[in-house]
């Protein structure tokens, strides 16, 4: 795998992860869905911030920023690791095989309402598509 | 069943001969038809959320005060979830109607809330108020967190808000008015209220209901954000109710103390944190004649973990967490502080009074529901539709789960002994503090303290009984006089079970018990509790079909008199009644939804029916107001007894 599909590789799943993989998050209650919905959320407690200012609402905004970074930072990691890991895998095929398959499983099983979304208000189980309903 | 019936006949016509008794009026009304002297258990839900309350809108309720109120009379509530023409998918309905009621919604946000749902007000299009709109559970969470300053929109000193305010609160005392019965059949007795809702730290609950005696209230009522401790509570209803507006008068019920992380009871005033001296003690037992003790969020009396390890029967209705945010975080979840128990509130009152001369935490007893879905005393096990606070969500469709957190249960109920249905007999029984709460059945249940009550009071039938009891001794809620020389006080407790309805029957009693805290010259505590009449008796539930098994009884009675009374040493008596074991809730929805704990394994939204942390069965039960015994104690007020 060349420098560029190692990069390209490590983006893809991470992109995948952040938008897909089910991460438990505390913002007054506690939701396993994606690090995209936890960003989404604290953007909500972020323009409540802006314009309103405020110690509490400011502490809210600042757990959910925290949790969305370390799990942004976790995945990038992770990424980077599952390309090295596919690195070693000799036939180029099989390696775009093999990051496309984690990708898919990925997307299909986000289909599926696999995320615990209390702080929904329709759903407690909910998709991808669900998420922001 | 029919004896029972008889028997709770006798008990509550006892003394129709003895003449009205005296109920101070401050109203216009037809008298009563039915005015006993010897009084009446009348039952009733003193903490109800409509739509008022940010909780309750947020998870989508919409039952209007006016609505509620029709539910305790008995008419049929739709719930959500709705259908797209806004037809609710759900219909609840009491077997039997209540007597009273209160309407008890957050009166922090009522103007915020108003405002953010009502199209072109001041704040409708501001960020907060979009938010909330589109992302309600959440907004739950930022609103909550807001507290003061009030959010921009509300102006510089919160007068768009608090003017906006009127609005809900003027529905809701409209609809306490329109839904009181003022004629002679006194059906329904309404009370205007709200609730002030302070949490401490993180999330120690410190709430409170204010539930006032007419029609007079407060313009607005005094909410957290502008009264933010107890003490600022009592300040605004001395100035905006008692000395504000003429007629006006409120009593205020702390309730959920096992979720206040041991600061409902805390030694210290909340407004300074110095410690109690006897004035703030006299004016905290003068505003809060009354605590609830049981309700949907669990079980305030007493635990085994937390200084009643000898009493097995406090493990009931248990949260698994002392402060609200365990709820929502395990994380979060602490050991339950002493102080959150109402028993021991009761017995550190004794010291406070040995120290004061004043008790702070001399209390009555109640129980409620705490429904966020304006369904007032909807308590039935039998298929519990959830109360909604802080539940799941729902959407468009019922979800096929457990329909409340598995730690919540029904709630409980309020119950008064007074002479007649109307707000002021019912309003004084609050502050003589002639109370009891029950966990949802309609138990009959009278608990009389004296030195020279009738040994065999148990024998001469329900109104020899009530008669004995106020004649020779003060009734729940009262202070037994100073103690003859080498006399010990007798208590007497009269239980009869709640005969139920044709569908659903009442479950026999099986014990009858006196709780006795005792706070010697040395300071030390000293908790007794003694069975006086049943006792265990092998009573369970067929757990394949939720049908009760084995024999109980329909009533139970006893007279104890203290074989260890110290005449030296403060005392509190109260009594506790429980029932034979029945099925909890959610064992069974969870035998409806066919989930099975024997290896078969259970189904999503199930998972919990297996979590071996909730016992399948529950013995519902009622707890009298205490009696308390002090060395120097004046005779019981006047008030206490009825008017022969």
């Amino acid at each position: 795998m060349t420098a560029v599909s190692h990069e390209s590789a490590r983006r893809w799943l991470w992109i995948a992860a952040l938008l897909t993989m089910p991460v438990p998050f505390y913002l007054g209650q506690v939701e396993w869905a994606p690090v995209l919905r936890l960003a989404f959320l604290t953007s909500l407690f972020g323009a409540v911030w802006l314009a309103e200012g405020e110690m509490k609402l400011g502490s809210l905004l600042a757990m959910g920023l925290a949790q969305t970074v370390v799990y942004a930072a976790l995945f990038r990691l992770g990424a980077g690791l599952l390309a090295r890991l596919a690195e070693r895998i000799g036939s180029p095929p099989l390696r775009i095989a093999a990051v496309g398959t984690l990708i898919f499983l990925l997307a299909t099983s986000s289909l599926l309402p696999i995320y615990e979304t209390p702080m929904s208000s329709t759903r407690l189980r909910s998709s991808i598509w669900q998420l922001f309903e | 069943m029919a004896a029972v019936r008889v028997a709770v006949a006798a008990l509550l016509l006892a003394g129709a001969a003895s003449g009205a008794a005296a109920v101070e009026h401050g109203e216009v009304r037809e008298p009563c038809a039915v005015n006993d002297p010897l009084r009446r258990p009348w039952f009733g839900d003193l903490h109800v959320h409509t739509r008022h309350s940010l909780d309750a809108s947020t998870q989508g309720t919409r039952t209007s005060p006016e609505q509620a109120y029709a539910f305790a009379r008995g008419e049929a509530l739709g719930l959500h979830p709705f259908s797209e023409r806004g037809e609710p998918l759900r219909s609840v309905q009491l077997a039997r109607p209540l007597d009273f009621a209160a309407v008890t919604d957050h009166a922090e946000l009522f103007g915020e809330v108003h405002l953010c749902n009502t199209p072109g007000a001041p704040g409708f299009d501001s960020t907060a108020c979009v938010v909330y709109r589109g992302w309600p559970r959440m907004a739950f969470f930022f609103m909550n967190a807001r507290g003061a300053p009030r959010f921009s929109f509300c102006g510089e000193n919160g007068e768009v808000c608090i003017e906006a305010a009127r609005g809900p609160w003027n529905e809701m005392r409209e609809a306490a008015e329109a839904a009181y019965d003022r004629s002679a059949s006194c059906r329904f007795t309404s009370f205007a209220g709200y609730e002030w809702t302070q949490v401490a730290g993180a999330s120690a609950n410190l709430h409170r209901n204010v539930i006032f005696r007419g029609a007079a209230v407060p313009a607005v009522p005094a909410s957290a954000t502008d009264a933010p401790t107890p003490e600022d509570l009592w300040d605004a209803l001395d100035r905006d109710c008692r000395q504000g507006e003429p007629g006006c008068d409120a009593v205020v019920i702390p309730h959920n103390s096992n979720l206040s992380g041991g600061l409902m009871f805390a030694p210290t005033q909340l407004r300074n944190g110095e410690a109690f001296d006897r004035a703030y003690a006299e004016r905290r037992a003068r505003n809060e004649p009354l605590v609830e003790i049981m309700q949907h969020k669990g079980d305030s009396e007493c635990s085994v973990n937390a200084g009643s390890s000898g009493d097995e029967l406090c493990n009931h209705e248990l949260l698994p967490y002392d402060t609200f945010m365990g709820r929502f975080a395990e994380f979060l979840r602490g050991e339950s502080d002493p102080l959150n128990f109402t028993r021991n509130a009761l017995g550190a009152g004794l010291a406070h009074r040995q120290r004061l001369g004043a008790n702070p935490f001399e209390f009555g007893i109640i129980g409620s529901t705490d429904t966020h879905l304006g369904a007032p005393g909807l308590v039935e096990e039998r298929d519990y539709p959830g109360h909604g606070g802080a539940g799941v969500p729902i959407g468009e469709t019922l979800p096929d789960m457990l329909l409340d957190p598995i730690e919540y249960n029904p709630g409980g109920l309020a119950v008064a002994w007074a002479e007649e249905n109307s707000r002021d007999a019912l309003f004084a029984a609050f502050r003589r503090r002639e109370t009891y709460g029950t966990s949802g059945p309609r138990i009959a249940f009278r608990l009389f303290g004296g030195f020279d009550l009738d040994d065999a009071a148990c024998s001469g039938g329900g109104e020899a009984f009530a008669r004995d009891g106020y004649a020779r001794g003060v009734p729940m809620g009262g202070a037994l006089p100073a103690a003859p020389d080498g006399r010990a006080p007798a208590l007497a407790a009269w239980a009869l079970m709640d005969p139920g309805t044709a569908d659903a029957p009442g479950v026999p009693l099986q014990r009858l018990q006196i709780v006795k805290l005792e706070s010697g010259a040395d300071g030390a505590l000293r908790e007794t509790v003694v069975e006086v009449a049943g006792g265990p008796n092998g009573a369970g539930v067929d757990a394949d079909t939720c049908e009760p098994r084995g024999e109980g009884a329909a009533q139970l009675c006893g007279v104890w008199r203290d074989p260890d009374f110290d005449a030296a040493a403060d005392a509190v008596y109260y009594a506790r009644v429980v029932q034979n074991p029945s099925c909890r809730w959610h064992a069974r929805a969870c035998l409806a939804a066919g989930v099975r704990c024997d290896g078969g394994g259970t189904k999503p939204g199930y998972e919990a029916c297996c979590d071996e942390a909730y016992p399948k069965t529950v013995q519902e039960r009622a707890w009298t107001s205490p009696i308390w015994y002090a060395p120097a104690t004046a005779p019981a007020p006047a008030a206490a007894r009825p008017t022969e």
